[in-house]
């Protein structure tokens, strides 16, 4: 999808500056899988994920 | 309720004036009006019929105040009419719900008891007689939900979920208003939870009786169960009183003495104003005397300042104040203390004692502020007495000067000047710190201790939104050299994560108290140092670009075989041994010719190089005389955290010199 | 004929600047002084906001932040604390999504980092607790 996204983005880009030839700042794309695994271990640290039981115990099914 | 009652009595009314006795044996009677309106009151489409022994009024919408229904009803299915009396015994109003009622009127006495019970443990009575002048009319109230209340009150109020109120309220003929009701286990909240109350019980009591112009009224309302939470304060009843006595006339409503019991904290006197017409506040007054800082503090000032500061706070002494309000807003404030301490309990991280004085503020007036500060604490260090002559005049206060002792130097600030507006503040001084010994300085800041004395010059410090600008150049003359600080910047100083920007460049330090500080070893000589484009994130460094050499000039320059060892430990371990194993070990003292370092730091990484290039390296120290020696970096990128830690471990000692 | 040998060797372009730009972000910075005293702050009040997310008082937003979802869970006295809780560790979220797009050179980020986060938060919550669906209903895990 993203790739998709780009391919079609920069050469417009490209063109407009061409057209325009000013300046131009090329939007970089949102790197999702690296923020997803940056997340998780921002989460991991502060819900104390990892190693050992997670802090808050899971409650005993009570519905 | 109170409607309904109206309704009712209106009906009432309408039946015994309209209706002779001699009609009421007939058989089918239907009376019809367009429209009956009373003050407050209005009702359209009034029918009333009587046929067969069975009265039925209704009303087509009925108005009261605000409030509106449509088909408000009368049922009476026996109605019992003899000579001296007409009663209905199971009868039944319809207003929202259907409520039995019960009626009787005795003809002789002229006397109306009605009764009407919405549930089984609720009764609302009216009692309607002859009295000196006019008729009296007595409501008591058994049971009576406080949720009923609820259609009268603002639609932004909380909402009322329980409650018992019982009492009484009368009026007389003359014009006379006594009401006695009590509440008892009333809870009301919204829908975040932020304005909440529980297990509420309130007392009032009413009182008004009509004068020359106007209505002449006290009321005295006392809190006597429950706890409310109305954020960010949480209460507890502790039998806290309001009495308010007054008058109200067709535009005003006014209290002209009113007094806040809170009991452990102190009294206040009140009084005001309230423009009826426009919904506005026009004058308003606030007394307190002497009241207990600690008492003020705990219970009504510390949840508005939690997440600051004054978070937790020890506090002592007494404090008056007097507000006035107009209908500009706020018009004066009188504040004086005694003896008010404060102390920032668990981080000691400031502290003032024994502050006294007053502090007479006009909206439009300039007036002076005279405060005496005992003493105080500031980061552990003992701050000595000063007085704070602070001019005022509405929301811009200035001050000249001010000298704050502190160890045994001071601080001086100068030309303070600070506006408050509606959403921003900004505030800006000069000044200067002076004879303060960095003996006594850094050993209250828990830093290495350093010797010499403090002298800074703060050109000017501006304070815009959250962050801390210095215009000029912030001097401070330290191991013998200066150090100028110059495009400071603190942002977010209060944040999380604070941010500091400057450029700082030191000339002439002595090397000599500089490694003995530090416990680097013995080195002698100068050192200049300029830092551009330093960046400082919680206090830590992330991005700088340093350059540090030893100054020019003709100075003795040697350097201790344990400094030279200390600076091959920084290229990581290993390297100081191979000095262990060379002839170098003979020696104490080395020449030099000149030392430096650079490091530009930038995510995480420090790049370093040294005061000459070398085929694969750079020199850090260049060696000049007998015995001499070079010092050559390879390393030329090194984790600045990894960094840190060699640093910390050889100024700790932990990487001893081995002499063999 | 000419406009598409121009397309192909913008395509070339933008595929080469894609992998190289792939390889120097391959992971985000995380590890400024920054990130790391906003989220030992966070790590300290989790032990205090684990039961009230555990009780259901306090639920993850859609948008990446807590709120008291069920005041009536929290008694009157606590509730000044617990709403205090709440809008401190609101405060240190939205610190903590601005310091990551700014440790990476890229504050325009910050939205983008914040719906991240929003997911994972509750992606990974416990069984019970309560978060908020795209809708904006509350949900129990």
């Amino acid at each position: 999808m993203r790739l998709e996204k780009n391919r079609l983005a920069l050469p417009g880009v490209l063109l407009a500056a061409a057209i325009a030839a000013g300046c131009v700042t090329i939007n970089i794309y949102f790197p999702a899988a690296a923020a997803e695994k940056a997340a998780d271990r921002i989460i991991d640290e502060v819900w104390q994920l990892k190693g050992g039981a997670p802090a808050p115990a899971p409650k005993p099914e009570a519905k | 309720m109170r409607a309904a009652r109206r309704v009712f009595l209106f009906v009432f009314a309408v039946l015994l004036q309209v209706v002779p006795a001699t009609a009421l044996r007939a058989q089918h009677i239907t009376l019809l009006a367009d429209e009956v309106t009373g003050a407050g009151f209005s009702a359209q489409g009034v029918r009333a019929e009587f046929a067969n022994g069975a009265l039925t009024i209704q009303v087509g919408t009925a108005r009261a105040g605000e409030q509106t229904w449509k088909n408000v009803r009368l049922d009476c299915a026996a109605l019992k009419l003899e000579r001296a009396r007409i009663a209905c015994d199971d009868g039944a109003f319809m207003l929202t719900e259907k409520i039995p009622l019960s009626l009787n009127y005795a003809a002789d006495k002229r006397v109306l008891d009605v009764a009407l019970k919405p549930a089984p443990d609720e009764t609302w009575r009216l009692d309607w007689r002859p009295g000196k002048r006019g008729n009296d009319l007595t409501v008591r109230i058994d049971g009576g939900r406080w949720q009923r209340a609820a259609v009268w009150l603002p639609p932004d109020l909380p909402k009322i979920g329980a409650g018992v109120v019982n009492g009484e309220i009368g009026y007389s003929g003359a014009g006379r208003i006594h009401a006695k009701l009590a509440l008892a286990n009333g809870a009301f909240a919204d829908k975040s939870g932020l304005r909440a109350g529980e297990k509420v019980g309130v007392a009032l009591a009413l009182q008004a009786e009509p004068a020359a112009q106007h209505l002449r009224w006290r009321a005295e309302l006392a809190w006597n169960a429950g706890e409310v939470f109305w954020q960010p304060v949480y209460l507890k009843a502790a039998n806290q009183q309001l009495s308010l006595a007054g008058t109200l006339d067709a535009t005003t409503l006014r209290v002209v003495l009113g007094g806040l019991r809170f009991p452990g904290v102190g009294d206040i006197e009140l009084s005001g104003a309230y423009d009826l017409a426009a919904n506005q506040l026009t004058q308003a007054r606030a007394q307190a005397r002497a009241i207990a800082v600690p008492a003020l503090y705990e219970s009504i000032l510390k949840p508005f300042l939690a997440g600051t500061v004054f978070a937790d706070l020890r506090t002592d002494g007494r404090i008056s104040a007097a507000v006035a309000l107009g209908c500009k807003g706020l018009q004066s404030v009188d504040v004086h203390l005694e003896r008010v301490s404060f102390e920032d309990k668990l981080e000691r991280r400031f502290a003032l004692f024994d502050v006294s004085g007053i502090v007479p503020w006009r909206a439009d007036a300039q007036t002076q502020a005279v405060v005496i500060v005992k003493g105080g604490e500031l980061l552990k260090m003992p701050v000595g007495a000063f007085a704070l002559p602070l001019n005022m005049h509405g929301m811009r206060f200035d001050l000249k000067h001010l000298r704050v002792p502190l160890l045994d130097g001071a601080i001086d600030v100068r030309d303070f000047v600070a506006r408050v507006g509606e959403k921003s503040a900004y505030w800006q001084f000069g000044g200067e710190v002076g004879g303060i010994s960095m003996d006594k300085l850094t050993a209250a800041l828990g830093l290495p201790v350093m010797h010499g004395t403090l002298a800074a010059t703060l050109p000017m410090v501006r304070h815009v939104k959250s962050s801390l600008r210095v215009d000029g150049a912030l001097n401070i003359k330290v191991f013998d050299g200066t150090v100028q600080a110059n495009n400071l910047v603190l942002l977010d100083i209060f944040g999380r994560a604070p941010r500091v920007q400057a450029d700082v460049s030191m000339q002439n330090l002595d090397l000599e108290l500089l490694a003995r500080t530090f416990s680097f070893g013995n080195i002698t000589g100068r050192l200049d140092a300029r830092v551009t484009g330093l960046e400082l994130v919680n206090w830590q460094p992330v991005k700088f670009d340093a350059r540090v050499a030893s100054s020019h000039g003709e100075y003795p320059r040697t350097i201790s075989q344990t400094a030279v060892q200390n600076i091959s430990a920084l290229g990581g371990p290993g390297a100081a041994s191979t000095i262990q194993r060379s002839v170098l070990r003979f020696f104490d003292q080395f020449g030099y010719e000149k030392l430096g370092w650079n490091c530009k730091l930038q995510s995480g990484v420090c790049e370093m190089s040294g005061v000459e290039d070398r085929a694969q390296g750079y020199v850090l120290v260049k060696g000049r005389g007998i015995p001499s020696i070079t010092v050559i970096g390879y390393n030329r990128q090194v984790n600045w955290r990894e960094l840190l830690d060699r640093i910390r471990r050889v100024t700790e000692g932990n990487v001893k010199p081995i002499v063999k | 004929m000419k406009t598409f040998r121009l397309f192909e060797i913008v395509l070339l372009l933008a595929l080469l600047s894609l992998a190289s730009h792939a390889g120097a972000q391959a992971n985000l910075e995380i590890n400024t002084p920054g990130i790391a005293a906003i989220q030992a702050s966070m790590q300290k009040r989790h032990a205090e906001l684990a039961p009230l997310y555990a009780s259901g008082a306090v639920g993850l937003t859609r948008d990446g932040n807590v709120q008291l979802r069920d005041p009536s869970a929290v008694p009157l006295p606590q509730r000044a604390a617990v709403n205090g809780l709440v809008a401190a560790e609101n405060q240190d979220r939205a610190a903590l999504y601005r310091e990551i797009a700014r440790a990476n050179n890229r504050p325009e980020w910050e939205g983008d980092i914040r719906n991240t986060f929003a997911q994972r938060w509750i992606d990974r919550a416990q069984p019970g607790w309560y978060y908020q669906t795209a809708a904006g209903a509350w949900a129990r895990k």
